[in-house]
C-alpha cells in the first residue's frame, strides 16, 4: 500500500529520502509535494545539510591484549640464567628477549650478577693437612733399642731354660768363650776331683777372663752369674787347651753318662749404642757335635754300655723356638718399619750354626750348634 | 675413605672450601681455621665418610662451621629488607669484578652463601639445601632474591657511571 505524504507525516519521508529508501513513486510523491509546500522544501534542503563527518579516531587496542613476561618478567630472567626454565618457556622468553630491547637490556644485567671463583685464591697450606698412613705400634716397640731388648729378652730365657735343664741333667758342662781358643770344661763337684787328678792344672786363666766379662743386660748377667755358680762349684779346671783336648775323651765319657749335650755358655757381651752391627759379643756353644755322636772309645764302650743322646729332640726345640723367634722378629721389623734381622748361619769352616741378631741399635750372635 | 682418599680430597676440596669461607667472612685467618677444622672432623669420621660424598660433607662441614662462628661473633645482620640502594656510591669501579664484591658484601648471610655454592662450586638446589639446611624452595628463593639485589646493585652503578 503505497503511503500518502501530507504536512503530518513529511519527517518521516524525508528521513526516508535522506536515507535513500524511498521508492521510484514515493519519490515523485515527494517531489509533487515540495512543490505544493515550499516551506517544506526549504526544510528538507536544510536537513541535508547536516551531515556529519565520520571522524579518524583509533584505540590502543593492544593494551588489551595479555603481554606475556610483563609481570614477572624478573623472575623470567633469573630463571633464564638459572636454568629453570621448560623448554618452551625459554623459546618463548629469548624470542621476546630479541623483540624487546629493554628487556634484553634488563637481562644482561642479571647475566653480569653469574660470580666466578677467584682461582687465585688458594689454601696456603694445604701439605699440612694431609696425613700419613697410620700404623698402630705399640709403645714399647716403638724403638729399636726396645725390640732389641725384647728379643734379647727372649734369647737369655731360652738360653738359661736350656742352661738350667742341662745343669739338672747334665753331669758334664763346657764353657768357652768366643774370643778364646782355650775351652774350659767344668765339671761337677763330685766329678772335679777326678778331673783335677787326671788333669792337674787349674784353669786361672779362665778365671781371669771370667772377671773381665761385664755383662750390660740383667739376663745375661744371670746367665754369666749361673756360668760363675757353676765354676765355683768346680774350683779345679782344667784349663789348657792341650790338657783339656787330652781329656775330651774322659769328660765326653762324663757327660755321655747323662745323655745330655753340655751347654757352654759364652760369657761376654757388649752393648753398644748406635751402633749398626756389633760383632758377636755373647757366644754360647754348645759342644753338642760331640755329644752328639756315640764315641766310639770311651769308657761306657769299654763297660760295655750304650748311650743314646737327646739332641735331637734339643734339635727340634730349638727349630721350632727358632722358627716362632723368626716369625716374631720379623713381625716387629714389618709393624716398625726398621731392620730387625734374625737369622741363621751355618759355617762349613768351624761346623757351626750361629744365630744373628741384628738392629740398629743392638745385635749379638751366638752359636748354637 | 683412605688416607689416600683424604689426602686426594685436601688437593681438590681444600682450595674451593678456602674461597668460599673467605668470600663470606672476609677473614683470612678464621678461613684458614675453618677449613683446617672440617678437615679434623673429617680425618675423625674418616671410616664413616664415603669419598663420593666427601664435598658434600667438607662444604657441609665448613659452612656449618662459619655459621656458627658468625653467630658467636654477632655479625649476623638481616640483610633480606635492606635497598641496595642505600649502599650505591658515586666512588668509580674498575670493574665488574670489583663491582661485584661489593654487592656481595651487600647481601644477607644466606643469600651470599647460597650464591656463593650456586656460581662457586655449581651446586644444585638440593645440595645447596642439604649443606645449608634448608629446603629446595627456600634455597631457590634466596638465589633469586639475592641475583635481583646484585642486578639492582650493578644495575645503580652503571646508571650512575
Amino acid at each position: 500500500m503505497m503511503r500518502r505524504i501530507d504536512r503530518h507525516n513529511y519527517e518521516e519521508f524525508f528521513l526516508d529520502y535522506l536515507e535513500g529508501n524511498l521508492n521510484d513513486s514515493e519519490k515523485k510523491n515527494l517531489e509533487s509535494f515540495l512543490v505544493l509546500n515550499p516551506d517544506l522544501k526549504e526544510e528538507l534542503e536544510e536537513m541535508c545539510l547536516i551531515e556529519l563527518e565520520e571522524e579518524n579516531i583509533t584505540f590502543d587496542k593492544s593494551s588489551l591484549k595479555q603481554i606475556p613476561f610483563e609481570t614477572d618478567f624478573e623472575d623470567f630472567c633469573v630463571a633464564k640464567l638459572e636454568g629453570d626454565l621448560e623448554q618452551e618457556e625459554e623459546i618463548a622468553f629469548t624470542k621476546y628477549l630479541n623483540e624487546n630491547l629493554i628487556g634484553k637490556a634488563q637481562y644482561q644485567l642479571y647475566e653480569k650478577t653469574k660470580l666466578k671463583a677467584d682461582i687465585g685464591i688458594i689454601y696456603p697450606d694445604k701439605e699440612e693437612l694431609k696425613r700419613k698412613e697410620r700404623k698402630i705400634i705399640p709403645y714399647w716397640m716403638i724403638s729399636g733399642v726396645g725390640i732389641a731388648a725384647s728379643v734379647l729378652l727372649l734369647f737369655s730365657v731360652w738360653n738359661t731354660t736350656i742352661s738350667d735343664k742341662s745343669t739338672e741333667q747334665d753331669s758334664t758342662k763346657k764353657v768357652a768363650y768366643n774370643d778364646s781358643v782355650k775351652k774350659v770344661v767344668i765339671a761337677p763337684t763330685k766329678d772335679s776331683d777326678r778331673l783335677e787328678k787326671l788333669v792337674g792344672v787349674k784353669s786361672e786363666s779362665n778365671i781371669a777372663k771370667q772377671d773381665e766379662i761385664k755383662p750390660e743386660l740383667e739376663e745375661v748377667e744371670n746367665v754369666i752369674a749361673n756360668s760363675k755358680t757353676i765354676e765355683k762349684k768346680l774350683d779345679k779346671i782344667v784349663t789348657n787347651t792341650a790338657i783339656t783336648e787330652s781329656t775330651t775323651e774322659n769328660m765326653q765319657t762324663e757327660t755321655q753318662k747323662v745323655g745330655l749335650p753340655a751347654v757352654i755358655k759364652t760369657a761376654e757381651l757388649e752393648v753398644l749404642a748406635n751402633v749398626e752391627v756389633i760383632e758377636p759379643k755373647i757366644e754360647v756353644s754348645n759342644q753338642k757335635k760331640e755329644m752328639n755322636e756315640v764315641p766310639v772309645n770311651t769308657g761306657l764302650a769299654n763297660l760295655g754300655m750304650s748311650w743314646k743322646s737327646s739332641v735331637k729332640a734339643k734339635r727340634k726345640n730349638n727349630s721350632l723356638l727358632y722358627a716362632v723367634a723368626k716369625m716374631g722378629v720379623d713381625k716387629i721389623g714389618e709393624i716398625a718399619g726398621k731392620k730387625v734381622q734374625l737369622e741363621k748361619q751355618y759355617d762349613s769352616e768351624t761346623e757351626k750354626t750361629r744365630l744373628n741378631f741384628n738392629t740398629k741399635g743392638i745385635g749379638f750372635s751366638t752359636s748354637i750348634k | 675413605m683412605n688416607t689416600v682418599e683424604y689426602n686426594k680430597s685436601v688437593d681438590k676440596y681444600a682450595d674451593g672450601m678456602f674461597r668460599f669461607i673467605l668470600k663470606n667472612i672476609k677473614d683470612e685467618d678464621k678461613a684458614r681455621d675453618i677449613v683446617q677444622d672440617s678437615f679434623e672432623k673429617l680425618w675423625r669420621n674418616i671410616e664413616n665418610v664415603n669419598y663420593q660424598k666427601v664435598k658434600s660433607y667438607l662444604f657441609t662441614t665448613a659452612y656449618h662451621t662459619m655459621i656458627d662462628l658468625i653467630r658467636k661473633e654477632k655479625r649476623k645482620e638481616d640483610f633480606e629488607n635492606v635497598d641496595v640502594k642505600e649502599y650505591s656510591h658515586s666512588e668509580q669501579y674498575s670493574d665488574l669484578k670489583e663491582v661485584l664484591n661489593i654487592a656481595l658484601e651487600k647481601l644477607s648471610d644466606i643469600q651470599r652463601s647460597v650464591i656463593l655454592l650456586r656460581d662457586y662450586e655449581g651446586y644444585s638446589y638440593a645440595e645447596i639445601a642439604k649443606i645449608t639446611d634448608l629446603s629446595e624452595s627456600q634455597v631457590k628463593v634466596y638465589i633469586y632474591r639475592a641475583r635481583k639485589n646484585l642486578k639492582s646493585f650493578i644495575g645503580s652503578i652503571e646508571t650512575l657511571v
